[in-house]
């Protein structure tokens, strides 16, 4: 029993990191922002849920919670670009100053929430700092209509979301013309820009993508979690980039692999380390970071994330 | 009255975020390691701090410390009695835990460069951030420093003197001084040869090690000083405060220190300076402030982050080398301008 639960906890959190690291490594590699307030798209994502599920009397259908946060997701991360990063790169500034004012944004739109939370939950009696879970009614009546009650919601929900963006991802970058020219921009935005292509747009376009498609893991965070806060995006941070680090923030199909692999293992370890030591949850995050740290000293990922400097030194120095 | 206590009270602050953004400065401005740990190490050498100046007088005092342990009332009321009847014994701890302080979290900041040093900017703040959330799990978990609870009554060195103000004054100088040290020895680097290698490996690692320098090498040994520094402010803050606990090593203790050194600019130690006198100025004036907004109807400190946050933000992108940039050198001040005469 105890197996098959950490199995679907494996199964939902895998869905949660890849619909959330994915949209990292595709900002990053198109725009080359790492942007450290990425976590927040999560955040504001599961916060449009609850407040659109309080505001139509708990019947939520998942189909509208997922247009609404992919929107909100969206604008919110369209906007950070045009307002910040937008009038940074005309500065030609270096990407640790991104970096920097990615964190400003962070810290602000994590403070906004808990005013916002706070407020909500004066005006309106419902304790919005900690969420409980919430069933989407479309869900519950497709369960009903296929005989599915035995299996948890969050499973079909988490199938359902997950397989629309996986096969909406495959056919926007390898069977359209836009998906093309996004990879494009991605590989050389100036000889992207020559030949004709908008790049500006396109990089709009992708951030809009990012939010939109990172909110979306808050959606099924409402559906699987008992308790949610505003400082949901915090709390998987560190396993949101340890995915996308481990991709070397560049490839995707390696980030989505490294994703279910991170939630097998920490939650497999996690349930091991509990039931014979008696360990607490709270020591998840140092099992991400020791496997990030293992993957450091051993095999330091390439991609966008350097490392051949060094290991070209090491090999000078020796001869 | 008040006023002095107000002065005494922010300029200890001051001194102790400022040995924190100087630092910072070095390592993000010059160095060009994108440090986004930075609680990692204030709090590791506040925990050192809180634990020497705690267990080790208990221990050296002959208090049994399986019986009264610096976490529980006992040991908080052993240690409040120590510390007013031992000045010796109490500055003599005091001075070994800044330097086993420094000592240790250097070498742990030296030993977190292996694995960094492999990677780009963006990894590198990753990693360091998580390494301070690590550290803070394990803080949590661990009893022998009072898991979430933390640890209180950690005697402040001039406790003895009696007089909470002039107490208060010695520890303002003591910090001060350690700050006027940190000043002049990060001032001396910018401005030899070692500080102009720093800058052509912040500018472009590759074409550094093109020519010979030895960058893992010159970045760890920059890390350890820095991450030292950062332990000092961390026990210092500790024994100014009296207690710690896991809650004042957030990563909000990290983006501040940032803000300052993007406020007043990140390549010079000045900027960082002001940038660290600015904030912790608003820092203690908004409590004062608490009366006038009362009325909100929500936490007033969550207005805070915000404030700084989008200050931070805009001085990004009106002023991205802050509000005290560095001055370019005379030599190549002379030089711009004879180019510019040349070319009519």
């Amino acid at each position: 029993m105890e197996i098959y639960r950490v199995i679907l906890c494996s199964y939902v959190f895998s869905w949660i990191y890849i619909l959330s690291s994915l949209p990292l490594t595709l900002s990053y590699r198109t725009t080359k922002v790492f942007n450290f307030a990425h976590p927040v798209f999560i955040t504001y994502g599961a916060y449009v849920v609850i407040i659109v599920n309080e505001a139509l009397g708990r019947r939520l259908p998942l189909a509208t919670a997922t247009l609404l946060a992919f929107v909100v997701g969206g604008l919110v991360s369209l906007i950070n670009h045009l307002l910040l990063f937008k009038p940074l790169s005309y500065q030609r500034v270096s990407s640790n100053v991104y970096m920097v004012a990615s964190m400003g944004l962070w810290f602000v739109y994590q403070y906004i929430l808990y005013i916002a939370c706070q407020i909500l939950t004066r005006r309106y009696g419902a304790n919005f700092l900690s969420y409980p879970t919430i069933e989407y009614e479309d869900v519950r009546f497709l369960q009903e209509a296929l005989q599915l009650s035995s299996i948890p919601q969050y499973i079909i929900t988490a199938t359902l979301i997950g397989v629309a963006v996986g096969i909406a991802l495959y056919v926007l970058f390898n069977k359209t013309m836009l998906g093309i020219a996004l990879r494009g921009i991605a590989d050389n935005a100036t000889l992207a820009a020559v030949c004709g292509i908008p790049a500006d747009r396109l990089v709009n376009l992708t951030w809009f993508l990012v939010g939109g498609i990172t909110a979306l893991s808050g959606v099924l965070w409402v559906n699987f979690s008992g308790s949610t806060t505003p400082d949901l995006g915090l709390n998987i941070v560190v396993d949101n980039f340890a995915a996308a680090f481990i991709g070397g923030l560049y490839s995707l199909p390696i980030t989505a692999v490294a994703s279910i692999l991170l939630a097998l293992v920490e939650n497999m370890l996690l349930a091991v380390l509990n039931y014979y030591f008696g360990v607490q949850p709270t020591i998840r995050l140092a099992i991400v970071f020791g496997i990030v740290f293992a993957i450091l000293i051993v095999r330091p990922p390439m991609g966008a994330g350097g490392g051949l400097p060094y290991r070209f030194t090491k090999r000078v120095i020796k001869k | 009255m008040e006023i002095i206590s107000f002065l005494v009270n922010w300029l200890t602050y001051f001194a102790i975020y400022a040995l924190l953004a100087i630092t910072l400065s070095l390592e993000a401005g010059i160095s060009g390691i994108t440090n986004f740990g930075k609680v990692a190490f204030f709090g590791l050498g506040a925990y050192l701090g809180a634990v020497m100046n705690t267990y080790l007088l208990l221990a050296i005092s002959g208090v049994d410390i399986g019986k009264a342990p610096p976490y529980t009332a006992e040991g908080v009321v052993a240690l409040t009695r120590i510390s007013a009847s031992n000045p010796p014994l109490v500055v003599g701890v005091f001075t070994l835990s800044i330097l086993v302080s420094f000592v240790v979290t250097g070498i742990f900041g030296y030993l977190l460069t292996y694995p960094i040093i492999r990677v780009g900017a963006g990894f590198v703040g990753f990693t360091l951030l998580c390494v301070g959330e690590v550290l803070r799990a394990i803080y949590i978990n661990t009893g022998f420093v009072g898991g979430t609870y933390g640890m209180l009554g950690i005697p402040q060195p001039f406790i003895w003197l009696g007089n909470p103000i002039l107490s208060s004054t010695c520890y303002l100088l003591l910090t001060t001084f350690i700050l006027a040290l940190t000043y002049t020895l990060t001032h001396r680097i910018l401005n030899s040869p070692l500080g102009r290698t720093l800058r052509s490996i912040r500018d472009d690692d590759i074409a550094a090690l093109c020519l010979g320098k030895d960058v893992p090498k010159i970045k760890s040994k920059i890390f350890f000083l820095t991450s030292g520094i950062s332990g000092v402010a961390g026990a210092l803050y500790a024994c100014y405060v009296s207690s710690v606990n896991p809650q004042m090593f957030v990563t909000l203790v990290t983006f501040n220190v940032w803000a300052m050194i993007i406020i007043g600019g990140s390549e010079s130690s000045i900027g960082a300076t002001v940038g660290a006198l600015i904030l912790t100025l608003i820092e203690r004036i908004l409590p004062l402030t608490a009366s006038f907004y009362g009325y909100l109807p929500f936490t007033p400190d969550y207005l805070r982050p915000v404030f700084i946050g989008l200050i931070m933000t805009i001085t990004l992108i009106r002023y991205p080398r802050g509000l005290f940039p560095r001055k370019p050198p005379r030599i190549i001040k002379t030089i711009v301008e004879e180019l510019e005469r040349e070319a009519g």
